[in-house]
């Protein structure tokens, strides 16, 4: 393929890693919402990841499913569709960081058992098991320094690396701007792409899915530069 | 072609790559697992490729079984009994024989690699050694531990809590450890004879050659003959569809070396069956892959009732080939089967039969939860996920502590 020539060089490259992570066990049950609710207040941020961010990732092919593991068992378990409605709305890839996903499940569930006194609890066996996640960023070996080579790394990028850049990475800015379109835009001058990647919605469709559309989109920009 | 290559067009290139990227940050550490048994058992399957696959990818893996006496195999299957819940009568004897075969073993078999890898309760005691290694330990443990017996998990607690970290298949399994507990769910191999796919004239050849009347739609489970994979259960769930069920019953099964107790069950699954024309009963040879795989797929509708379950792999088979499943809400079945949308979980009898009759008068259905079971199963247990779970646990094992590693 003939190289275009006019394209920005970045200062800094874009470096591709993956997300990958193992779940552990903790060894803590809840059977309740109110007993939810405690553990939630104080327990690690990785408890919080795995039951949203690490979630996601095992639960893509689910599409209407709840976009968090606490509604799914709110509504499976606890038979508490009501409850089950109100998390569900917390779609965990749309915040900037996990104490902002625990202050908002904290405050939903108090809210709840405020008007929900009967404190219903879960069958034996059916109780949520929480969960934490171990994380590892993997250096893929893959490296940009403009947008044609951004986008030959992209295909080669596997669902995990696709999720972390464009997703997780918004754990780790104060904006919540992913590292896909903070590179774009303040290294290569792209806004626009970076405002589209931006705009996609991972609660609706696969990270395979995804991946061929910010493909798409990059061509595009690159056919318009040729 | 190397082998893990040819996972590429099944499991996607990108997964390929990872495993690739991880097994550089191990290469030339060396691995040895340690089971009970070469053939029969979703363990031993896994085994079976699992470790020409690191092999492969530069990380010298080897497969070391325990063996004993038959109070030896007597003695681990009440303990695998008991640890999944079910009444026992275990005495000192049992505890003895094990402790002894696992000590005898110990010289035989060399635990010097980076990572020796324990399947099971059966060379668990084998970290009684570890002392004399300065290498990582870690227990793979496929039963459900949600119900087990104070006895015997009270003997096998603190042997576990010398190792680096277990791995358990299902949060519920988890048990108050001093130790990492990380879920790992097993996986079948998409390449293997028993899940590759198949002609139709294939397919046909198996059933002919096995007598396999196919006049009517069939519903198959497919296990080992083991009170906790309710045979029985399925049988009297089948006889509730009525004298003319419309559907055929096959129950196909053999039994693993280390499994003394299959021989009784099948005598009491054939003489429950006994008498009705619709119920096939068929005890295959462990070796048996292709026909499994054939059976499968010439099923319409999969069940696996069992009352207790490590993972359930043969749900997953099931699944693979888009086969419509109802199956028991234990162990790890509920993370393949979600209900209603990869499949059906039932809690009774009762229950296997009404979805038995829904899903033989609803094909339509019955196909979206194949479909959607395939792709489930397609992201998260084949053997490829299965494969860099273990290399990410090597690496955790080497960065304890840590709950954020940079590779």
């Amino acid at each position: 393929m003939k190289k275009i020539n006019n394209l920005k060089k970045a200062k800094n490259p874009f470096v591709f890693y993956a997300r990958l992570s193992l779940t552990l066990a903790t060894g803590k049950a809840v059977s309740s919402a109110r007993n939810l609710l405690e553990i939630l207040r104080t327990c690690p941020d990785s408890v919080i990841y795995a039951h949203s961010h690490r979630f996601l990732q095992t639960h893509q092919f689910a599409g209407t499913s709840p976009a968090n593991d606490f509604s799914l068992w709110a509504s499976h378990a606890l038979g508490d569709e009501e409850l089950a409605e109100k998390l569900g709305v917390i779609e965990p890839l749309s915040y900037s960081s996990l104490d902002q996903i625990r202050k908002d499940l904290v405050s939903i569930l108090s809210r709840h058992l405020e008007s929900h006194t009967d404190n219903r609890s879960v069958s034996p066996g059916q109780e949520l098991h929480l969960l934490s996640s171990v994380r590892f960023s993997v250096s893929t070996g893959l490296k940009a320094w403009d947008l044609e080579e951004f986008q030959k790394s992209l295909q080669k990028s596997s669902p995990a690396t696709i999720y972390l850049h464009a997703f997780e990475s918004r754990l780790r800015s104060a904006q919540g701007i992913s590292d896909f379109s903070k590179w774009l835009e303040e290294e290569i001058g792209e806004p626009d792409l970076a405002k589209k990647i931006a705009e996609l919605d991972p609660h609706a469709q696969t990270l395979s899915k995804i991946k061929e559309e910010i493909l798409e989109m990059t061509q595009q920009r690159l056919e318009a530069k040729k | 072609m190397s082998l893990l290559k040819s996972y590429r067009s099944i499991a996607g290139s990108e997964i390929i790559d990872e495993i690739e990227t991880l097994a550089e940050r191990l290469a030339g550490k060396s691995v040895v697992h340690v089971n009970s048994t070469k053939v029969g058992g979703g363990v031993a399957e896994i085994l079976a490729r699992m470790v020409p696959l690191l092999n492969e990818l530069g990380i010298n893996t080897r497969w070391e079984i325990v063996k004993g006496a038959q109070d030896f195999y007597n003695a681990t299957k009440k303990f695998h009994n008991a640890l999944h819940g079910a009444a026992q009568d275990i005495t000192e004897a049992d505890f003895k024989a094990y402790a002894e075969t696992v000590e005898a073993n110990a010289s035989q078999i060399d635990l010097g690699s980076d990572f020796v890898f324990i399947h099971d309760p059966q060379p668990a005691a084998l970290v009684k050694k570890r002392e004399q290694f300065k290498n990582h330990w870690i227990w793979r443990c496929h039963i459900d531990l949600s119900h087990a017996a104070p006895l015997v998990w009270n003997y096998f607690k603190p042997l576990v809590s010398s190792y680096d970290a277990c791995v358990i298949s299902d949060p519920h399994f988890s048990q108050e450890l001093p130790i990492p507990q990380t879920l790992i769910a097993p996986s079948i191999d998409p390449l293997s004879e028993k899940n590759r796919d198949l002609t139709k004239a294939e397919i046909d050849k198996v059933f002919s050659h096995l007598k396999i009347p196919r006049d009517k739609p069939l519903i198959t489970q497919v296990s080992r003959f083991d009170r906790l994979k309710d045979p029985l259960g399925v049988i009297e769930a089948f006889e509730a569809l009525g004298p003319r069920p419309g559907a055929r019953l096959l129950l196909v099964g053999g039994s693993a070396d280390d499994d003394p107790e299959g021989a009784i069950v099948y005598q009491e699954v054939m003489a429950k069956a006994k008498g009705n024309e619709n119920i096939i009963i068929l005890s295959l040879p462990p070796t048996s892959n292709l026909e499994i795989n054939a059976i499968q797929r010439g099923s319409t509708i999969v069940v696996q009732k069992s009352l207790r379950e490590g993972f359930g792999l043969t749900v997953s088979e099931a699944l693979w080939k888009s086969k419509p499943v109802i199956a028991g809400a234990v162990g790890g079945i509920p993370q393949q089967v979600i209900h209603k949308h990869t499949g059906i979980l039932v809690h009774s009898i009762e229950g296997t039969t009404y979805w038995m009759r829904q899903l033989l008068r609803n094909p339509d259905m019955a196909q979206k939860l194949g479909e959607n079971g395939k792709e489930h199963v397609r992201n998260n247990f084949l053997l490829t996920r299965h494969l860099r779970d273990y290399l990410l646990l090597f690496l955790m094992t080497e960065n304890p502590y840590s709950d954020f590693i940079r590779l």
